[in-house]
């Protein structure tokens, strides 16, 4: 059968001078045969060394009770299962389990509408929508580094705050977060 | 009052890739760039093979509704890597019919052929101009959003 052309981004899509280390990160990569082995290119290419691959949600939990994991790059939907509960149990494991808090990306190249809010509530870091580009798996990958983001662990949630922004309590109203009463002091002080 | 606890666990990812050494976020692009172009020949028989299993799953779609949208969605998920974007266009339309079959309960033969027959044409993208192929995915688009209007 006939390829279609491949077009290769020639541009420098970052524009930064910036540098990535990613030879001391454990880097769990969970997709199916074929999937992973375009993540692991990726990843080899970023200048990856410790790569661990694999296809299913049962091969990625053997992995994580004996190794500790830096980021997870994931697919939605697996060989074997979906990937939403595998990381809503990652989320729950004991405070001292050093994957609890681990990155998770998870890619998707469709969500079915029944499963939005189980994606949306799994406690994945980002998404990222399927085909994976380079350029778009390190921008995701530098966020994640760079991104203060506290975990949260509530009766029905637990994961990253899905909060990007705090920009305190509603006008008029008595903020009632821990941080609120020092953002009112700050923008008192502000004003003065 | 509901329960919430905040943790501000040490961010083992940006202390390992800060670290001295490494390469400059470029070079990590095009390297990583690099080494997809040269997987690109293998990328299309994965595709042809998940496209030689969306046909015929096709055949039993109703029964296969979960298999198909897999199927299909192996596609989507693929095609845009090695330059067959508008092919994983059509198939991400497709799992958007599937899914509003999912919902119904009720798979339309016709919009179903329409999208395997785009697909089909779709897989030889050389044999379009850009504007008809654009025209082609429009149209598939219309037979969506007139699914969805029915489902609503």
């Amino acid at each position: 059968m006939e390829k279609g052309p491949i077009e290769k981004n020639a541009k420098d899509p970052s524009k930064t001078k910036a540098r990535i280390n990613l030879e001391r990160a454990s880097v769990l990569l969970i997709d199916n045969a074929w999937g992973v082995e375009l993540l692991a290119r990726i990843f080899l290419g970023f200048g990856s060394k410790h790569l661990y691959r694999c296809c299913s949600v049962a091969e990625a939990t053997e992995i994580i009770d004996q190794h500790a994991i830096d980021l997870i790059v994931s697919d939605a939907m697996l060989d074997d299962t979906e990937a939403y509960p595998f990381i809503r149990s990652l989320r729950l494991r004991a405070e001292k389990d050093p994957n609890r808090f681990v990155p998770v990306i998870l890619l998707s190249a469709h969500t079915a509408s029944r499963k939005v809010t189980e994606a949306r509530d799994c406690g994945a870091n980002f998404f990222v929508a399927k085909p994976i580009s380079p350029k778009v798996i390190m921008e995701r990958i530098r966020w994640v580094a760079a991104a203060k983001r506290k975990y949260l662990e509530t009766d029905s949630y637990a994961g990253p705050d899905r909060r990007f922004r705090d920009d305190g309590p509603p006008e008029g109203m008595v903020g009632r977060r821990r941080g609120d009463a020092k953002n009112d002091q700050a923008s008192d002080g502000a004003a003065a | 009052m509901s329960h919430a606890v905040f943790y501000e666990p040490e961010n083992r990812l940006a202390k390992a890739i800060n670290t001295p050494g490494g390469k400059h976020v470029e070079t990590a692009i095009f390297d990583a760039e690099e080494l997809v172009v040269q997987a690109a020949d293998e990328c299309v028989e994965q595709i042809d093979l998940a496209l030689t299993q969306v046909y015929r799953l096709a055949e039993h779609a109703q029964s296969q509704l979960d298999a198909l949208y897999k199927a299909v969605r192996e596609v989507a998920g693929l095609a845009g890597t090695c330059g067959l974007g508008d092919l994983g266009a059509a198939a991400l339309s497709l799992c958007n019919l599937l899914d509003q079959a999912h919902q119904s309960g009720r798979l339309n033969a016709e919009r179903l052929q329409v999208h395997l027959g785009v697909m089909r044409l779709l897989r030889r993208p050389d044999r379009f101009s850009e504007t008809e192929r654009s025209e082609i995915l429009k149209n598939l688009q219309a037979v969506i959003d007139k699914g969805q209007a029915e489902l609503a």
